[in-house]
């Protein structure tokens, strides 16, 4: 056997765990809807193979393109909250001194709780009755007496946002304060020496060295709100009047509350073909700015 | 009054202190170089008068005005840093012209600035380049490009030359002395590289352990040095040490190097000195080869090793009083395992007390 082809051999068996673990929970899995989505099959069983069946009627679902508007509306008003949020917390905590690595921990925090429970703690802190946060703005004298904020869409969404924004903003922080302590302190020294302000420093040094890494908060973050669901199904279960499905919801609604697996597959599909082509589309287009 | 005035510095970090009480006048128009072994303190120097760092005590004005606690933007100074610290996203002209962005000026003539400034250092047709495309040498000429176009009082060059290869780095050498010829401006250098130090500054500064041994011009320094840590560190060679004890003293000193030596006799020129231990300092081209039973032989030698450099030779000896190296002229006759001599011109040897301190 040649150097080479023994080479090649030796490669693939390095990447053979990695190989098995992305065929078993990554191809199989998208595989396996891909044929789901062209069957009726429902998740007690049965079903046959319907063709493009499932896709003809998601195009012509209004409820389905209603919670992707809704959730491309979320996504839209939430990733440039997180980002400038990710950015100015990256930028105060980014020096290593030991309140700045105390403060980062501390943002940092809430992201490695699960969801699904900052969601719970985040539902009871809003409770009319007992939530902190209707108290606290009455003592504020923001509000005049505590609100629900799940009775109205906007509210809800505020309400939902917040939650989300202390959940994850940690974690986009922390990819930016990587890429700022990235860039070598002899350009900022320069930078300095050239009579930069904190603001063009940050404006034409800071954020074009660091933009690898905002890109890849940016993409997080869209991925994250597209993928939006257990925040909303713990905190608005949808409502009101269904104003706060998101796609994933409608997703899940289909799926397990309808028990039609082979159409919450194909939109699934969709999704996911959505998803792919923006992250698609932010990436080239941020390439597209470095080079320019 | 000097151009840049360093009055009783002190820089300490944490419980180090990296300087101490250095005062140091530097006149208009002077290129000063900061010499020193790694860790002396010569850069953190160059830092705070570049204002990067705070200054614990002490005084820093350039140009009669008191800058010890002014942001480096208003010191009017200029500073070509090691790593040349370009911003890598932006093309020559634009790092050129930043520090007149930073100013305000619009972008016409910032750029137009930058052309002229690029001109002169032979970089224009490489403007719309950006760094990661320069070789080293083009890399460094924008890094003194963006100094120039400030039109500082004073600039600040942070061993600039270190990250070239040897010959672009004689080269570099040769353009920042006529730079400073042309412009006639302040230069402050920081080296670890003697050679460089000796060929472009008027002035050397040599460090140690963040306190300054000694100041004056390079062959002053060569020819006289103040102790023995800046006799070791100017010239290559090194200077050779031989532990000697002074037996005679007065108008003349008389070196005893050992039983197989004759005993050196010599003019003080430093401090008075006792009888008691000294060093004999010899530089290697102050030392010849004689017959071992020459009137002028000193101290029998055995040539170890010989060095062929072309346009002279080094000559590695055993002596009885330690290691020896001679530098000497191309076709020097030696070869390793002859028994032979040295001998020492007295007018150019050099003797240190017990405290390092010439004599």
């Amino acid at each position: 056997m040649s150097r080479r082809s023994r080479n090649r051999w030796v490669g693939l068996v390095y990447t053979t765990p990695a190989l098995a673990f992305v065929s078993v929970f990554v191809l199989w899995p998208l595989c396996h809807v891909l044929w789901l989505s062209l069957t009726s099959r429902s998740l007690l069983g049965g079903g046959e193979f319907i063709g493009f069946d499932n896709y003809t009627r998601a195009f012509a679902d209004k409820s389905f393109w209603q919670a992707l508007e809704f959730t491309l509306t979320y996504t839209a008003y939430i990733t440039p909250i997180l980002l400038v949020l990710n950015l100015a917390l990256a930028l105060l905590t980014a020096a290593d001194t030991p309140l700045r690595r105390l403060t980062r921990t501390v943002i940092f925090l809430p992201v490695v709780i699960g969801l699904a429970s900052s969601s719970l703690l985040w539902y009871w802190l809003f409770d009319q009755q007992v939530g902190l946060f209707n108290k606290l703005l009455v003592d504020l004298g923001i509000l005049t007496e505590p609100m629900i904020w799940f009775r109205k869409a906007a509210s809800a969404q505020v309400a939902v946002t917040i939650s989300v924004v202390w959940k994850v903003v940690g974690f986009g922080m922390i990819l930016m304060v990587a890429g700022i302590q990235a860039i070598s302190n002899d350009i900022i020294e320069a930078s300095r020496i050239d009579g930069a302000s904190s603001f063009l420093r940050v404006r034409r040094i800071v954020i074009p060295l660091a933009m690898r890494s905002i890109v890849m908060a940016t993409v997080i973050s869209v991925i994250g709100s597209m993928l939006a669901f257990d925040q909303f199904y713990l905190m608005t279960k949808g409502g009101p009047r269904g104003q706060t499905f998101t796609s994933v919801y409608w997703v899940f609604q289909n799926g397990f509350a309808r028990f039609e697996l082979g159409y919450s597959s194909a939109l699934s599909v969709i999704l996911m073909v959505i998803i792919t082509s923006a992250t698609a589309l932010q990436l080239w287009l941020s390439r597209k700015g470095s080079k320019a | 009054m000097a151009h840049v005035e360093l009055t009783d510095l002190s820089k300490t970090f944490g419980a180090f202190q990296a300087l101490q009480d250095i005062s140091l006048h530097i006149e208009k128009g002077e290129f000063c170089a900061l010499l020193g072994p790694s860790g002396c303190g010569k850069s953190t120097l160059l830092r705070l008068i570049a204002g990067l760092e705070d200054v614990t005590s002490g005084e820093i004005r350039i140009n009669g005005r008191d800058v010890t606690d002014m942001e480096p933007a208003d010191r009017k100074i200029a500073m070509v840093f090691q790593s040349y610290a370009l911003y890598p996203h932006m093309t020559v002209a634009e790092n050129i012209a930043f520090s007149l962005e930073a100013a305000g000026m619009p972008k016409a003539p910032r750029l137009a600035r930058a052309a002229e400034v690029a001109k002169t250092l032979q970089l224009d047709h490489l403007l719309n380049r950006r760094p990661a495309l320069l070789s080293g040498g083009q890399r460094q000429r924008v890094a003194i490009g963006r100094a120039l176009v400030r039109d500082p009082e004073v600039f600040l060059f942070d061993e600039p030359l270190s990250n070239l290869d040897a010959m672009l780095r004689v080269q570099m050498r040769m353009e920042l002395s006529s730079l400073h010829h042309d412009l006639a401006a302040t230069m402050i250098y920081v080296t670890h590289d003697q050679v460089e130090a000796m060929t472009m500054a008027d002035r050397i500064v040599v460090m140690d352990q963040g306190r300054i041994r000694q100041i004056g011009a390079p062959m002053a320094l060569y020819a006289h040095p103040a102790d023995r840590f800046v006799a070791a560190f100017i010239g290559s060679p090194s200077m050779n040490f031989l532990p000697g004890t002074i037996t005679g003293t007065g108008a003349q000193l008389t070196l005893d190097l050992g039983r197989a030596a004759k005993p050196f006799t010599l003019t003080p020129r430093g401090q008075s000195a006792a009888k008691g231990p000294a060093d004999l300092g010899i530089r290697p081209e102050h030392a010849t080869l004689t017959a071992p039973d020459a009137t002028d032989a000193t101290l029998p030698a055995r040539i170890r090793l010989v060095e062929r450099l072309g346009n002279q030779t080094l000559v590695h000896l055993e002596t009885a009083a330690g290691p020896f190296t001679l530098q000497g002229p191309g076709d020097l006759p030696a070869k390793p395992g002859d028994q032979t001599a040295l001998s020492f011109d007295p007018s150019r040897a050099h003797v240190f007390g017990p405290d390092g301190k010439a004599i």
